[in-house]
């Protein structure tokens, strides 16, 4: 699904050239869940980024489901994007003034989906969620865990074939991390392909691959024993 | 689609409701502006047009030129009327009137007195050229006898209240009966002039003159569909040459061409009805027209108003910026396109307006008596049921959500989404740079507003104060004194026995009057066609006193002597223009004396040169004549000495009606009246001075906003550098400081842009002002005040925040 050739992302801001990414080669099957793990300013979210469709690589090359991308345009990408990709994030990004089903309606809206089918695909994804009851509160209202899940219902709520996650877990306590990692590993489970990047060894532990970053370099790839026994 | 962006941009309003209200508020008040003006502006390219076939009728004019002396008026000579029907088959009607204004006469009928401004006297096709619809009579018969009279409904309703008014007779001046023949509706307001009488011109015998040379009559013609008005206008001059040119060889004994030669000009023009009431400013005009450059200054002001509300829209939604940013990342990284993210901001710019627009119109209905106040006294804007209204409404919704929102809507759907889910705005920072540069603009503006509204005021200063060589102050003028006749001598006896009072003068001109009598004077000696028109002025031999006036050589008229009805008074610039030297004792022909022929005068005395016209004109050459001791005037000027005006006014009054059997009596101070003739220099003012608080407090709403976002967006630091020990006074000033810079700025712009224009509206008074420095730094001075205030309101805010607030969230 996902093959990266060499990838490569410089910065540059007045003066200097800052390399965020070098000679990345990084293939991703579908249904696999793939964690990305390194230090602050390593290149994880870069990486992200660029596979997310959010941003172009400045040399190399990046296949998406059949698709040579790296040179396409932002409109291109958008096209790609919203067919396909799921994101997840950190801080969770629902926007304040829409309630938490309009913020999970949304990918559908912008992809013209009729608005009875909508209906159906938000309700399905909120039962799924037992966001339910929420249904109609800000995202102000919620909690911290209640929000993530709200983010997660909209970036599955269109089926996409991938799932990006930039630490999902990061802004939440324990309690709702765990929520949060079970049902990205129920997703997963369900043949959801999910690159996830996190500091965290022990939600490393959901995926089946673990990528080590370090100052734009891969340095390791394990993979996770017990789903390999 | 579009209701989740109505939902998003209501949530974001009512989240940020005291910046929404600015903008909004900010929005309306300029778009209130535009629709007052352009309605304004409607109404007056509206007038005339309601005559059937306006765009057909025209009034024809003169040109007429002696030694330099150019008279250009919107008259003709009584014989030219009917040569055009002759002689020009393209003219349809023609209509000859005189009448209207201070020559008012008293109508009566049974007890109902009135003396009545808007009497004219009409040749019977009066109704042919101005199609007006009759609510009595017959348009075709109502003016065909020489005692007919047609008056409008409100005169048939003063008069004969109920009865049937058709048949019934009137009196005028106690000299003429008039039949009414014919009742019309009211002359509408959009008209260039308004009557209420329309009487036969053939009562007076000048009507029938067949002299070329004076010009009397307003002539009004409706030229055949498809007529050309130029090739009129050329036949016109044909008839000059046929008609007039004998009559000036005979008057001069040169030949028509030797005259031309010599510069003399005499020709006829057309000038289109529907031009008139904007474009025609000419001595003698029937009323007191509009003018197309306050409708220009008007309009650019109602666009400058616009542009400044759209980049004060512009500025704080793009200020908003740094709050949106996060939404459009996310919007953006769910899968909208550009493309929707700008209809998206643009919906919501069409909503900001669609509200602006609904609390303009409210804002409009509230300011329009003052507008109409600003704007003068022929025009009255309705906004109720003017079917004007929605298609402006539109176009500005139309124009404002498209001028306004088109730049924030790129700009916002610009931001990338890897950058703003990041929370870095550097992007957005880089931007300000445009916000910046919209300040500079308002502030450019309002600054030069200011700086031209001082001007103006000190130019109306200087003229209400300069030294005009006559003494304004103290004195009344008593009005319609003709209708004293005779007893107007009586009536000056009894007011000078009066201790309070001690000058009184009667006079047919006072300073300050629209327009004058003039003569054509020739110096004798002085051979072929020195000619000089000089202005007139009618007065008895009080007039010098009692207004103060100085002489420079010889004398002013004495009441016992006769023979000053054969001399002349000149005022210094005369006694140049006719190259005189030591004149007192000269003698000068009058070209048109009494009964019509030359008559011999002498130079009685040469009075020093006073501004008796506006201070926008050098001082013309003017020429007094006593009335002599059965001689009478329109008005007797009073010089009083007292602080009692009540008294005095009551002893005139008591005076008057002893006299003045049954006409009421009616007085204006003299000079209040002076004042009158800076009536449009003071309009100006009143409407530069309204929209400079406009401009500036819209700039100011502006600024406001921009603070605020500027505030929010370095919370954190200011929070930094408080914990790092900043005092609130240096914070503030850190903050202020920003946008200080910026209005300085403006400053340096807005002082040449207004030096030049200034300096230019000056230059179109003979007497000015000087454009001091002063004005300027006064002007920038007050906009860094305003500017100041308004950012020290939030900077201070801002500084004094607890800095624990500000860093708890990271």
């Amino acid at each position: 699904m996902i093959q990266t050739k060499n990838l490569k992302k410089i910065y540059t801001t007045e003066e200097v050239e800052t390399s965020a990414l070098n000679q990345i080669n990084l293939s991703v099957k579908e249904g696999e869940f793939v964690a990305v793990m390194g230090p602050s300013g390593c290149g994880k979210s870069t990486l992200l980024n660029i596979l997310g469709l959010l941003d172009n690589p400045s040399e190399g090359e990046y296949h998406f489901v059949g698709h040579e991308v790296s040179k396409y345009s932002e409109r291109q990408r958008a096209h790609l994007r919203k067919a396909n990709i799921g994101f997840v994030f950190q801080s969770f990004n629902l926007i304040d003034e829409l309630t938490v089903f309009e913020n999970i309606e949304l990918p559908l809206l912008y992809l013209k989906v009729g608005s009875g089918e909508r209906k159906k695909k938000v309700l399905e994804v909120m039962e799924r969620m037992q966001l339910i009851p929420r249904k109609n509160h800000f995202p102000q209202q919620l909690s911290g865990g209640q929000q993530q899940r709200v983010a997660v219902a909209r970036a599955l709520v269109a089926r996409p074939k991938l799932i990006l996650a930039d630490e999902p877990t990061g802004n939440l306590d324990s309690a709702n991390g765990d929520e949060v990692m079970n049902l990205l590993s129920q997703l997963h489970s369900e043949g959801t392909t999910i690159v996830m990047v996190t500091h965290s060894p022990a939600y490393s532990e959901f995926a089946q691959r673990v990528v080590h970053l370090f100052d734009g370099h891969i340095v390791t790839e394990n993979f996770n024993q017990k789903f390999h026994v | 689609m579009l209701k989740n962006y109505l939902k998003a941009a209501l949530r974001n309003m009512r989240l940020h409701k005291g910046l929404s209200f600015i903008t909004i508020f900010g929005f309306a008040a300029g778009l209130a502006c535009c629709i007052l003006i352009t309605l304004f502006t409607i109404d007056q390219l509206g007038f005339d047009r309601h005559y059937a076939k306006a765009e057909h009728i025209f009034r024809v004019g003169i040109i007429g030129s002696l030694n330099n002396k150019t008279f250009i008026g919107p008259v003709s000579c009584a014989p030219m009327a009917e040569a055009m029907k002759r002689e020009i088959p393209e003219v349809e009607a023609v209509v000859r009137f005189i009448g209207g204004g201070r020559g008012a006469p008293v109508v009566r009928y049974q007890d109902k007195i009135f003396s009545e401004e808007r009497f004219y006297w009409a040749d019977p096709t009066f109704f042919d050229v101005f199609k007006t619809p009759f609510i009595k009579g017959n348009p075709r018969t109502a003016l065909s006898q020489a005692n007919n009279v047609v008056l409008t409904s409100s005169m048939a309703k003063k008069y004969f209240g109920s009865e049937d008014p058709l048949g019934k007779t009137i009196n005028t001046d106690n000299r003429r009966d008039l039949v009414v023949t014919g009742v019309v509706a009211d002359v509408p307001r959009q008209s260039h002039f308004h009557y209420d009488f329309i009487g036969p011109l053939a009562i007076f015998e000048n009507s029938r003159s067949t002299s070329w040379i004076g010009n009397n009559f307003y002539t009004y013609l409706t030229l055949r569909s498809g007529a050309s008005a130029s090739a009129v206008d050329a036949k016109l001059q044909e008839i000059v040459r046929r008609h007039a040119a004998p009559q000036f060889e005979m008057m001069f004994g040169v030949s028509w061409d030797q005259l031309r030669k010599s510069g003399a000009q005499y020709r006829y023009f057309l000038q289109p009805l529907t031009d008139i009431h904007l474009r025609s400013h000419l001595e003698y005009e029937l009323e007191a027209n509009g003018d197309i450059s306050t409708v220009y200054l008007f309009s650019l002001v109602a666009f400058g108003v616009f542009l400044l509300a759209c980049v004060n829209f512009v500025n704080l939604t793009t200020a908003r910026a740094a709050t949106r940013a996060r939404e459009i990342g996310i919007r953006k990284a769910i899968g909208s396109g550009r493309g929707q993210l700008i209809r998206q901001f643009l919906f919501e710019s069409s909503l900001t307006s669609f509200l602006a627009i609904i609390l303009a119109l409210a804002l409009a209905v509230l300011l329009r008596p003052f507008f109409n106040q600003l704007a003068g006294e022929n025009a009255d804007i309705v906004i109720q049921g003017n079917p004007w209204l929605l298609p402006i409404l539109l176009a500005l919704l139309l124009l404002s959500g498209l001028v306004a929102g088109a730049y924030p809507a790129f700009y916002l759907s610009s931001f990338r989404s890897v950058h703003v889910l990041k929370g870095q705005l550097g992007g957005i920072k880089g931007k300000s740079f445009v916000r910046s540069l919209l300040v500079v603009f308002q502030f450019t503006m309002s600054i030069a507003l200011i700086i031209g509204t001082l001007v103006i005021n000190r130019q109306l200063h200087y003229m209400q104060n300069k030294k005009l060589g006559f003494n304004k102050e103290q004195v009344l003028v008593v009005k319609k004194t003709d209708d004293l006749g005779k007893q107007v001598q009586a009536f000056k006896q009894e007011l000078l026995a009066n201790p309070d009072i001690t000058a009184v003068s009667n006079s047919a001109n006072l300073m300050g009057d629209q327009s004058f009598g003039d003569n054509v004077y020739t110096v004798p000696g002085v051979s072929g066609v020195a000619q000089y028109i000089l202005w007139t002025m009618y007065a008895d031999e009080g007039f010098m006193r009692t207004y103060d006036i100085k002489m420079a050589s010889g004398r002013f008229f004495e009441k016992e002597r006769q023979s000053d009805l054969q001399g002349v008074v000149l005022n210094e610039t005369a006694v140049k223009i006719l190259g005189l030297t030591d004149p007192v004792g000269k003698e000068l022909t009058l070209l048109i004396g009494p009964g019509g022929k030359p008559a011999k005068i002498t130079i009685l005395g040469v009075m020093k040169d006073f501004h008796y016209q506006s201070l926008h004109d050098e001082i013309r050459p003017l020429a007094f004549h006593w009335f002599g001791p059965d001689g009478f005037g329109r008005m007797v000027s009073v010089r009083f000495r007292t602080t009692n005006i009540p008294v005095l006014l009551k002893a005139i009054e008591n005076t008057w009606k002893r006299l003045a059997k049954g006409q009421a009596f009616e007085y204006e101070f003299f000079n209040e009246r002076f004042a009158a003739i800076y009536n449009a220099e003071q309009n100006t003012a009143r409407l530069l001075t309204a929209f400079s608080i406009l401009a500036i407090a819209i700039a100011c709403l502006g600024l406001l906003g921009l603070a605020t976002f500027a505030t929010q967006q370095r919370t954190k630091e200011i929070g930094i550098r408080k914990v790092l020990g900043a005092s609130v006074l240096t914070l503030s000033r850190l903050l202020s400081n920003e946008f200080l810079k910026l209005v300085l700025l403006a400053n340096l712009i807005a002082w040449p842009l207004a030096y030049y224009f200034m300096n230019r509206w000056l230059r179109s008074f003979a007497y000015r002002t000087s454009l001091g420095l002063d004005l300027f730094l006064l002007s920038g001075v007050l906009a860094l005040g305003i500017a100041l205030l308004t950012v020290s309101f939030q900077s201070v805010r801002a500084a004094r925040t607890n800095p624990v607030e500000s860093l708890r969230y990271e």
